[in-house]
């Protein structure tokens, strides 16, 4: 037996643990030839009365008050909270069909009439720019000459008479 | 479940307002006691009383009778104060009372005041070590050597096995016994 298993068995045998009777008779055989052992023994034996001897708690003044008016109020709480989870799940699903009804709807009528191509005013504006300094698509920017196009141009803030 | 808990429990289940007053006023002290000693410092040990009532009243519809009632609810105690330890150890906070707090230990008028302010800090020293006890190895011996409960009722509350309990428990008063050394305390006196 080694030190190890010795305090093993006496901390069984300190509780009144069953240990069998060739155990026990290793164990303090071992104790006795090994003063560490019963060292340490005798300092568990202290600290087990060392926390024995804490004191019990007692619940203050209103403390049954206290907790039945949580679960009265936790009761109803959970009663009510538990219907909507599965009314909510209900009401989730019939809107997600619903949404899906009105996509497909949505999608029969847009592929039935197409609707005609048309870019948004941003976009005419920005081409309009940009067209400005070109005389054609494939011609080459002239920088000069759409400046002074966009001088006269209403759309950019020009006033009639106020460019020659 | 015992035969004469059977009744109460079937109160409970319906609902009546005083089999809850019942459990409460016959079960609160110690489970108070139990939550303030596995939470140690810092805790509102009512408020987690509280909380392990609320618990174990949710949950009554899952209580299958296994074991007494009184266990059933100090084992949902034992684990809501430990989820608070685990909480704190996440997140540490200054302690603003006493470990085992509450009322002042019982005075032996027999000893003298030397003996009595030794016992005083040994008793001290050990608690304040039992805290730097990791888990679970102290709510095992809290459970044992605080609470005076057997082996078995040990293994029930914490959900593990005897053997279990046996190797915790021998560790835990090694560890003890290591941490009360480094602090330069012999609980058993000087050899």
């Amino acid at each position: 037996m080694d030190e190890a298993s010795c305090l093993f068995v006496l901390s069984l045998l300190m509780d009144g643990r069953p240990v069998e009777p060739a155990l026990e008779r290793a164990a303090r055989a071992y104790a006795a030839s090994h003063p560490e052992c019963e060292r340490a023994l005798a300092d568990w034996q202290a600290q087990s009365a060392a926390l024995a001897a804490a004191p019990p708690r007692t619940a203050s003044a209103g403390f049954t008050e206290r907790v039945l008016a949580a679960a009265g109020v936790a009761a109803p709480v959970r009663a009510v909270a538990a219907r909507p989870v599965e009314a909510q799940a209900h009401f989730t699903r019939q809107r997600a069909v619903a949404a899906g009804i009105a996509l497909l709807l949505r999608l029969v009528v847009v592929l039935a009439r197409p609707a005609d191509l048309r870019a948004d005013a941003g976009i005419q504006r920005h081409r309009h720019a940009v067209d400005g300094f070109r005389a054609s698509p494939f011609a080459p920017d002239d920088i000069d000459a759409g400046l002074r196009a966009r001088l006269l141009d209403a759309e950019f803030g020009a006033r009639p008479g106020s460019h020659p | 479940m015992r035969d004469d808990e059977r009744p109460l429990v079937a109160r409970l289940r319906a609902g009546e307002q005083e089999a809850y007053r019942e459990i409460v006023d016959a079960y609160r002290d110690r489970i108070i006691t139990v939550v303030a000693r596995v939470a140690g410092p810092g805790a509102d040990a009512e408020d987690l009383a509280q909380d392990a009532f609320l618990k174990a009243f949710a949950a009554l519809d899952r209580f299958d009778g296994r074991s007494a009632l009184f266990t059933w609810i100090y084992r949902i105690a034992v684990n809501t104060a430990r989820d608070w330890v685990d909480y704190r150890r996440r997140r540490p906070v200054v302690p603003l009372e006493g470990t085992f707090g509450g009322p002042s230990e019982p005075v032996d008028p027999s000893a003298p005041p030397g003996e009595l302010a030794e016992r005083d800090e040994l008793r001290a020293s050990v608690r304040d070590a039992v805290e730097r006890l990791a888990e679970p190895f102290r709510t095992t011996l809290i459970l044992r050597e605080m609470e005076g409960h057997s082996y078995e009722e040990v293994a029930e509350i914490l959900g593990v096995s005897i053997g279990t309990v046996e190797s915790r428990l021998f560790r835990a008063r090694v560890k003890l016994r290591a941490l009360l050394e480094q602090a330069g305390v012999r609980p058993g006196g000087e050899p």
